[in-house]
């Protein structure tokens, strides 16, 4: 029997489903949580397709707006063979903001959403005095850090699933409506959401979750989880630059690179952390 | 056997040394009494009996098992009162109550019937699917007992379990303790400050000072201990009293003699001596018609270590 098959996994559900309860009963927790994939995910779309398929054709100032995309769509990796199929420069700057330039939103908001539930998991457990009864458990320090680990990782990636669905039908009903196309999602999506985005949050969610059991209270393990945030900015400018086009190789490759960092993240984090640790920081 | 043995455990944390060279053991199934005043060490002690702390220096074995290095497999067999309640108030009871059975390996088809038991145990059947942060001060430590009982444990730690009850409450707290030990065999280490409920259900206590220990063993070992003698009261018919009074003048360890109409209130330094002083009085043909012990109060002889304690 390998050793993650001996992990005491009821155990490890039962502080997931602690978790989630105790964050899914607080309103204000869930609003902003909410809120965010909202906005980039159905809101925004939907209005640049809005503005898009309503813009009049004689519009100097749109013309000239959609006439700058030109030279980004021929930066866009030559097997995306989909650009190609599409007639109009305005299908064409369409699809590259769809496509390429929400990407990054979808890097940022498995990390934004799942940082509260993250920020939450020692910090708030502290806060609430309930980290005493959960430390006399019978799960192991490694299999503590691990729940704590996963329950905002699943939070993080059902909002984001379930976002890119929300996007996946605004981003249809647009390119349908408009050019009678559907064209997402395609397979560089599908990696990056199943191989991409989860092996982000897990780097972004891992450090929060460190932080939070580091710190006395969510507010500041909250935001030392916050600077994670940065290099995923960085990625998004790069993205927007046209210096970075997410393909399918260069997702698979940049997952495996964030998931081998996940590892060590990991790693170092389970090794360091102590829950008598914690308790004497407490007292 | 023993269910906890300790060998000059010690924990420090920076410059402080919570836990100083403890030694003492708890037999399995007895209810062992630990006082001590706040900072006195109790909390770290339960810690680093169950595990959670490593200590410093020392070593310990609890139910057969190192803490430290086989934690996991100790605390499954351990339940723990903390000394607040540490629920989620956001939850139901069920749902506190559950979340822990399936922490501590209840079998799946049994939690559902030992919650509800529990949450009647403890009277809180009728707000079983309320949310806790609505429940009374007593009602969450009701529960957070409930929690430490739930998986039925070989071991149970209690720190200060009445202290936010009512009186009604605290008994039924004090007849859930008495059954776990006498009828299920379960060992209890009480943490308490109140020294009336120590003297109610604990065979021997503790008392702990300064991360000390400072005396062990019956409440009226302690008192021997301390220098309280044993204060009796004597009734007897008025025409032997004087014969009374002068054999019990004979009798050695006995002090501190006071007459009142027919009692003769005395001191004795050992209790074995009683039954001899009995047998003594009876041959001098003295009529007994009562004799009543003034043992010492456990809260005498804490007062007595913790001003012992300061003096030196």
């Amino acid at each position: 029997m390998t050793q993650w098959m001996k992990w005491n996994w009821r155990g490890i559900r039962a502080v997931i489903r602690k978790d989630l309860l105790v964050v899914f009963k607080n309103r204000m927790v869930i609003a902003p949580m909410l809120i965010l994939p909202i906005i980039f995910t159905l809101l925004l779309p939907l209005l640049v397709g809005v503005l898009y398929l309503n813009a009049p054709a004689d519009d100097q100032g749109f013309s000239n707006a959609v006439g700058e995309f030109e030279s980004l769509v021929q930066n866009i990796p030559l097997n995306d063979t989909a650009i190609t199929t599409l007639e109009s420069l305005k299908a064409r700057s369409l699809y590259l903001i769809y496509m390429y330039l929400f990407v990054p939103f979808f890097l940022m908001l498995p990390v934004m959403t799942g940082s509260i539930v993250a920020a939450d998991s020692f910090a708030g457990e502290k806060e609430r005095k309930t980290l005493e009864a959960l430390v006399h458990t019978p799960l192991s320090d490694f299999e503590l850090y691990l729940a704590k680990w996963l329950s905002p990782l699943i939070t993080a990636m059902i909002l984001t699933l379930l976002s890119a669905v929300m996007y996946g039908i605004v981003v249809n009903g647009v390119m349908l409506s408009g050019f009678g196309r559907a064209i997402f999602p395609n397979w560089a999506w599908l990696v990056l959401l199943i191989w991409v985005a989860p092996a982000i949050a897990c780097m972004g969610l891992g450090v929060t979750v460190w932080a939070s059991s580091r710190v006395s209270t969510f507010q500041e393990a909250y935001q030392a989880g916050a600077f994670v945030i940065l290099p995923i900015t960085i990625l998004f400018i790069g993205q927007a630059a046209g210096v970075i086009y997410f393909d399918v190789v260069i997702s698979l490759i940049l997952g495996a690179v964030v998931w081998a960092f996940d590892v060590f993240l990991y790693t170092l984090g389970a090794r360091r952390f102590s829950r008598g640790a914690i308790l004497s920081r407490l007292t | 056997m023993h269910a906890i043995h300790t060998t000059d455990l010690c924990k420090q944390f920076n410059q402080t040394r919570a836990v100083n060279h403890l030694s003492f053991s708890v037999e399995e199934g007895e209810v062992f009494g630990f006082l001590g005043h706040n900072g006195a060490g109790k909390t770290t002690t339960i810690r680093l009996l169950n595990g959670v702390l490593e200590p410093t220096s020392g070593r310990a074995v609890v139910l057969g098992l190192s803490p430290y290095s086989q934690g996991e497999e100790l605390r499954q067999q351990t339940g723990v009162l903390t000394e607040s309640p540490a629920l989620d108030e956001r939850l139901t009871a069920v749902q506190n109550l559950s979340i822990f059975a399936d922490l501590y390996g209840v079998p799946r088809q049994e939690v559902k019937k030992r919650v509800d038991d529990m949450l009647g145990q403890f009277d809180l059947a009728d707000r079983a699917d309320e949310k806790v942060g609505g429940y009374s001060k007593g009602m969450k430590q009701r529960l957070a007992i409930a929690r430490a009982f739930l998986h039925r444990p070989r071991l149970i730690f209690l720190d200060e379990p009445t202290s936010s009850l009512d009186p009604i409450s605290s008994r039924g707290v004090h007849d859930m303790i008495r059954h776990i030990s006498q009828e299920e065999g379960a060992t209890v280490f009480l943490c308490t400050h109140n020294l009336t409920e120590a003297q109610r259900l604990c065979k021997r206590v503790a008392v702990l000072e300064k991360g000390q220990l400072v005396a062990i063993g019956t409440p009226h070992e302690l008192g021997a201990q301390v220098g309280m003698a044993l204060r009796y009261q004597l009734e007897v018919s008025e025409s032997t009293i004087q014969t009374a009074q002068s054999v019990l003048s004979t009798v050695a360890g006995v002090s501190e003699m006071t007459v009142d109409n027919q009692h003769i209130t005395f001191s004795i330094t050992h209790r074995e001596t009683v039954a001899d002083m009995m047998t003594m009085l009876i041959n001098h043909g003295v009529r007994v018609y009562s004799l009543v012990a003034q043992e010492a109060t456990l809260e005498d002889i804490y007062f007595a270590l913790h001003d012992e304690g300061n003096a030196s």
